[in-house]
């Protein structure tokens, strides 16, 4: 007991002198910043140019924080992980940033386009930014006004990767649900891109050298990010959900689950151009909310494996098609809602529990 | 840890409740730190909207916390939460030093207000994980923190993203919290 040592009555005390003790207390606490390499900070920055093009390559900023400050007329693109990344004072510039663990904060910016796929989007005082977009959390914006959004296409070689370091889904996108912190009665701080626009349109590609050594593409036909309309989009009133499960807990079952998911898509963009997917979740169900999408208990054992990941698509004879599909792919454990009157309230619930479940 | 510390952990009321006020700047990382008192995952967090509260059990307090959406819009909604507060924790993304200066106006804002007398601040310099952080004695001196001499304060050095420093702060909490009479 410590009294025995550090009280002056105690014969210990002679023994065992506390000084030594005390002083090891008192030292202050080591932590994992104060004995880490330094590294120069302007190798993660960009800042003060005009008339210029940047492009950090894989591996060159291994998720560091990156920040970018007072370009004008300039085109960046960081084609790496990074962990939190400021953009503040551009004007007229493009930028391509890579997945983000942390935040994307747009500051002071206007006049800009900007493909990136993000944890989390943020702007604050900005105007006219067009924003091709997959963000896993819902993006916000304060005092920005005259902001676009669409939803992003791009891969390249090492993006699986990038997402998977990040720890970002392909399969949670909330490029279409944005919060404005700032509305304006009367008027709309932002709107969404038609999608006969594409990114090409709106941020270059770098010179043909890069392209290839990262087999770079922005379009819609082999993008990695699955293409999606957005909830507020529905082209026709005839809407499918589809759901996988994990077959069990095994990381394989879910590598197995997204390549099912891919395949899907990739099957429908390939062979029925009128069918288009709405947009995919994926997130942990319980069991009692999946009863209330499902409306049985079938699939409970499945939900303790891990994620569910639903797709929502639309077109004329959309049910059938996927039923189809689903059927001669021989995919499962799956869920594939048949029509009936109650499906888009079944839909509906289905993303209102991803919300609840997104939110603290 | 004495004996002494030991005898007054036991005597302790374990009812002890603390309400404890999460502030600062939008992204300084206010729901990362609550999810990481709270032992939860701290990969996936949305941007708050309006607030989130936890109760966490710590040092034999029961903390419920209140982490409030910090976008300028909505600061001024702060003050709703003032009353009965027992300490304020303030965060601070070291990394962000653009709003260095927007982050101390607000800070010494709510070290002016009457509801907030006298309330100990404990100010998380959070974020220490980035490259571009600037060390909790560096924003100390910035934000002229030996100023204050109303109450207690502290700041600490964190990353809410990894838990480096987070019970270093509440154990500063629990040692400078006036313990209240029944």
């Amino acid at each position: 007991m410590g009294c025995l040592f550090t009280s002056p009555y105690s014969p210990l005390y002679y023994l065992f002198p506390p000084a030594k003790s005390q002083s090891l207390e008192e030292q202050p606490k080591v932590y994992s910043w104060d004995v880490r390499e330094r590294v120069d900070p302007k190798d993660y920055m960009i800042e003060n140019k005009q008339n210029d093009v940047f492009i950090k390559l894989p591996g060159s900023i291994n998720g560091m924080q990156f920040i970018i400050q007072n370009l004008e007329n300039c085109v960046v693109y960081l084609f790496d992980n990074v962990a939190q990344v400021s953009i503040d004072d551009c004007k007229n510039c493009k930028f391509f940033i890579g997945p983000s663990k942390g935040s994307v904060f747009i500051r002071d910016c206007s006049d800009c386009n900007l493909a990136t796929v993000c944890q989390q989007f943020r702007t604050r005082d900005c105007k006219r930014i067009t924003t091709f977009l997959s963000c896993g959390t819902q993006p916000i914006i304060e005092s920005s006004t005259s902001m676009k959004f669409s939803c992003l296409t791009i891969n390249y070689a090492q993006l699986t990767e990038q997402l998977k370091n990040a720890k970002i889904s392909i399969f949670n996108n909330n490029w279409n649900n944005i919060h404005d912190f700032t509305p304006v009665p009367g008027e709309l701080n932002y709107s969404f891109l038609s999608q006969t626009y594409q990114l090409i349109d709106y941020v270059p590609l770098p010179d043909k050298f890069t392209c290839n050594q990262l087999k770079l593409t922005f379009s819609k036909t082999d993008t990695l990010i699955p293409l999606t309309l957005g909830i507020s989009n529905r082209p026709t009133s005839e809407s499918v959900l589809v759901v996988y499960f994990p077959n069990d807990s095994t990381d394989q079952a879910q590598q197995n689950q997204e390549i099912q998911a891919s395949q899907l898509i990739n099957e429908i963009k390939n062979n029925y151009s009128h069918i288009l997917l709405v947009q995919a979740k994926k997130y942990n169900l319980s069991e009692l909310s999946a009863e209330n999408v499902f409306g049985t208990k079938s699939f409970n054992d499945y939900l303790k494996n891990g994620p569910i990941i639903g797709l929502e698509f639309n077109g004329n004879d959309a049910s059938r098609q996927c039923h189809e599909l689903v059927e001669s792919l021989k995919l499962k454990p799956v869920f594939v809602s048949c029509p009936s009157s109650n499906l888009m309230h079944q839909i509906d619930t289905f993303y209102n529990f991803a919300d609840m479940q997104m939110s603290v | 840890m004495g004996l002494l510390s030991l005898l007054k952990k036991l005597r302790s009321n374990p009812e002890q409740e603390l309400r404890i006020l999460l502030l600062g700047l939008d992204n300084a990382g206010k729901t990362t730190l609550l999810k990481s008192l709270a032992s939860e995952d701290v990969s996936h967090i949305t941007p708050t909207q309006g607030f989130n509260i936890k109760s966490v059990q710590s040092e034999g307090f029961k903390l419920n916390v209140w982490d409030i959406g910090g976008q300028r819009k909505i600061r001024p909604y702060w003050r709703n939460y003032f009353e009965n507060t027992d300490v304020l924790i303030y965060v601070i993304d070291s990394a962000d030093r653009k709003r260095f200066d927007e982050t101390g106006e607000e800070l010494s804002e709510l070290l002016a207000e009457e509801k907030l007398m006298g309330v100990p601040v404990l100010i998380f310099a959070n974020k220490q994980d980035l490259m571009n952080s600037a060390r909790a004695s560096e924003i100390a001196e910035g934000l002229n923190l030996h100023t204050i001499r109303d109450r207690p304060w502290n700041i600490q050095a964190c990353s809410a993203l990894n838990g480096e420093g987070v019970k270093d702060g509440l154990n500063w909490i629990s040692k400078n919290i006036q313990r209240k009479k029944k």
